[in-house]
């Protein structure tokens, strides 16, 4: 028994000699849509080993290994990776998963939620920091903090602030986002009023509560544009003819990973938006 | 005081060589839950890693995914599995019904409001605790939530003899219970949606020495006493009168028998949320097999299902790795074309 244990040994040394050689380049998982972004923004993908399921963009982030939905990971698939870092969103779990994670031995940095400019900017500078790419980092939070100052100087001088509806049209009544959500965020950000503030949470809204809610502006989701079928789909929903954005056709498909995101590439969304926003006449 | 009319050697034998064979199957499924996994790691590497831990050697290499993951997890399957296929059994015979699985007396979907109502109400329980402390929370939650609606549908259901009763008081707790669960799906932000609907499919994911120390009493106590209880639902099975006679107390039976079942499936629903089809498939199938001695049936169940679970939850694991399925969505997956396929080959009149 002792002689082969032994034998056993030997072999598990050698695998172990060979995993070192590689393991001093960084090997990354990213969780959450707005830290994947990051790490491109930063130019850091080639040290990415695999992303969440949330991480949609872009494109080439896909292609990476899924460890799945960010609130449901499964610890040894992601240590099955080797990653040396894990840049995690603050809610990413289970909290089981993310003990055995972390007395695996990995090193795990977690990104607090934010869902404002300076949040923005300090994550893009924390990831930065964690990947040892601060030079990149600030190169990016300097054009963010720019065109975020850009963004409040412009919102200061609209004479009116649009009310804004944001939906996601799903099986039966469409859903509206309330309070509490990147949604209502993206919005008083970009200088429009965030109306529906009578619950928390994306609710069903009815036709008639949204013909209340009058806004003058829908906005959705355009990953989704095809399935609701472009504007005039959203105009055949009932009730969405009566509000006046539907009376105006103000209906605004926007970039819910970018936008919503609260990624770098948030601010540039939320300018485009403000424009939408300034052009509506009361 | 049998009910069994087989001559007394005959059956033994050949229950010896049933439960011997399931056992076989579960240590093969066993071996399998060991050897397979997102990480690629060798027979010699999982065989090294579990006989360094025997001697109590030090942990090297991968050795930590092998004991600190895969093993709880294998043990945690098998224990859920073993103790959801045994209450089913128990539960079928109880009330005779072919068709009953153990959350028939409100446990799972008590179960699911407790640890739904902890996951979107609990904001101020589990915010005090650590994220880890607070899972433990919701898996408290949803233990005293299990018993809770297992206590309400026995006292509304033992009013009148017969288990008729007590089978409509376990629609009724069932169907209030999903209500609540219902109006907590609405008042869920989309991050608690995400869980609770992981919750309902079931998972192992997260199983740590920790977690599967605390519930094991609750899943082997069980276990090692249903089995004991096959005699009284042998004589169950003629009627409740005619096990009166037999000298078994059918009131006293169905209490204690619906309490530890309670316990069993709650603490399981607990740990790794509701995980359908074990409870129902399993014991149907090995009365199809064998007939319905509880004898076999008990211990039969409890190896099958341990097994079945151990396969299901090895294919959770690496069917999409580095990601993983929800365990509930395989068992019924793999359980419902092959229980189809049972059903087929039988004449009519054989099945039940």
């Amino acid at each position: 028994m002792f002689e082969r244990s032994r034998c056993w040994l030997g072999a598990v040394a050698l695998a172990l000699c060979a995993q070192v050689a590689a393991a001093d380049a960084p090997r990354v998982v990213a969780l959450g849509g707005d830290i994947t972004e990051t790490v491109y923004a930063l130019d850091a993908q080639q040290s990415l080993v695999g992303v969440d399921s949330t991480s949609l963009w872009p494109a080439a982030a896909r292609e990476l290994p899924n460890v799945g939905y960010v609130r449901q990971l499964a610890a040894e698939g992601v240590l099955a990776l080797r990653p040396n870092l894990i840049l995690a969103t603050h809610d990413a779990g289970p909290p089981p998963v993310m003990a055995q994670l972390r007395e695996a031995g990995v090193r795990i940095e977690l990104m607090p939620a934010t869902r404002t400019p300076e949040g923005v900017v300090a994550k893009v500078r924390e990831i930065g920091r964690a990947l040892g790419r601060e030079a990149a980092a600030d190169a990016i939070a300097h054009r963010i903090e720019t065109q975020y100052a850009e963004l409040s100087k412009a919102v200061a001088g609209m004479k009116s602030h649009p009310r804004v509806l944001f939906l996601m049209a799903t099986e039966g009544s469409p859903k509206a986002g309330g309070r509490e959500t990147a949604a209502a965020s993206a919005i008083v950000l970009a200088g429009g009023t965030q109306i529906a503030d009578g619950f928390t949470g994306y609710k069903p809204v009815s036709a008639e509560a949204l013909v209340a809610l009058a806004p003058d502006v829908i906005l959705l989701m355009r990953e989704r544009a095809d399935e609701v079928g472009g504007v005039s789909g959203v105009l055949q929903l009932p009730g969405v003819a009566l509000t006046p954005a539907g009376k105006a056709r103000r209906i605004v498909f926007v970039d819910g990973q970018a936008l919503l995101g609260f990624g770098p590439r948030n601010a540039e969304h939320e300018l485009e938006l403000q424009r939408v926003f300034a052009g509506v006449q009361p | 005081m049998n009910s069994i009319a087989l001559p007394r050697r005959h059956a033994l034998s050949a229950r010896a060589w049933a439960l011997g064979g399931l056992a076989a199957l579960l240590a093969v499924a066993a071996i399998g839950g060991m050897a397979v996994g997102a990480m690629p790691l060798s027979a010699t590497q999982v065989l090294g890693a579990l006989l360094r831990w025997l001697d109590g050697l030090p942990m090297q290499g991968q050795d930590a995914v092998v004991l600190t993951l895969r093993l709880p997890r294998v043990l945690m399957a098998s224990l859920v599995g073993a103790a959801l296929a045994c209450s089913g059994a128990t539960m079928q015979g109880l009330f005779r019904n072919p068709l009953v699985e153990p959350g028939l007396v409100g446990v799972s979907a008590g179960a699911a409001l407790g640890a739904i109502g902890m996951i979107v109400l609990g904001g101020a329980v589990t915010a005090v605790l650590s994220p880890l402390l607070g899972s433990f929370a919701i898996a408290g939650a949803a233990f005293g939530g299990g018993l809770l609606a297992t206590f309400l549908v026995y006292r509304f259901g033992s009013r009148r003899p017969g288990v008729a009763t007590l089978l409509l008081a376990g629609v009724a707790i069932n169907a209030i219970a999903m209500a609540g669960v219902g109006v907590l799906t609405y008042l869920a932000n989309e991050h608690q949606l995400r869980d609770l609907t992981f919750w309902t499919l079931g998972s192992l994911g997260g199983t740590s020495w920790a977690r599967l120390g605390a519930v094991a009493p609750l899943l082997l106590l069980p276990l090692l006493w249903l089995p004991t209880q096959a005699r009284a639902l042998n004589a169950l099975l003629l009627g409740e009168r005619e096990a009166s006679l037999l000298g078994f107390e059918p009131r006293k039976l169905r209490r204690r028998l619906v309490t530890v079942v309670a316990l069993a499936t709650g603490a399981a629903v607990a740990m790794c949320g509701v995980i359908g089809f074990v409870g129902l498939l399993v014991p149907h199938l090995l009365r199809l097999v064998w007939g319905p001695d509880h004898r076999l049936l008990l211990p039969g169940s409890a190896l099958a299902g341990a097994g079945l679970m151990i396969g299901a939850d090895a294919v959770a694991r690496v069917a999409v790795a580095p990601a993983e399925l929800p365990v509930g969505v395989i068992t019924a997956l793999l359980g419902g074309p092959f229980f189809l396929w049972l059903l087929s080959r039988l004449r009519t009149g054989e099945a039940g």
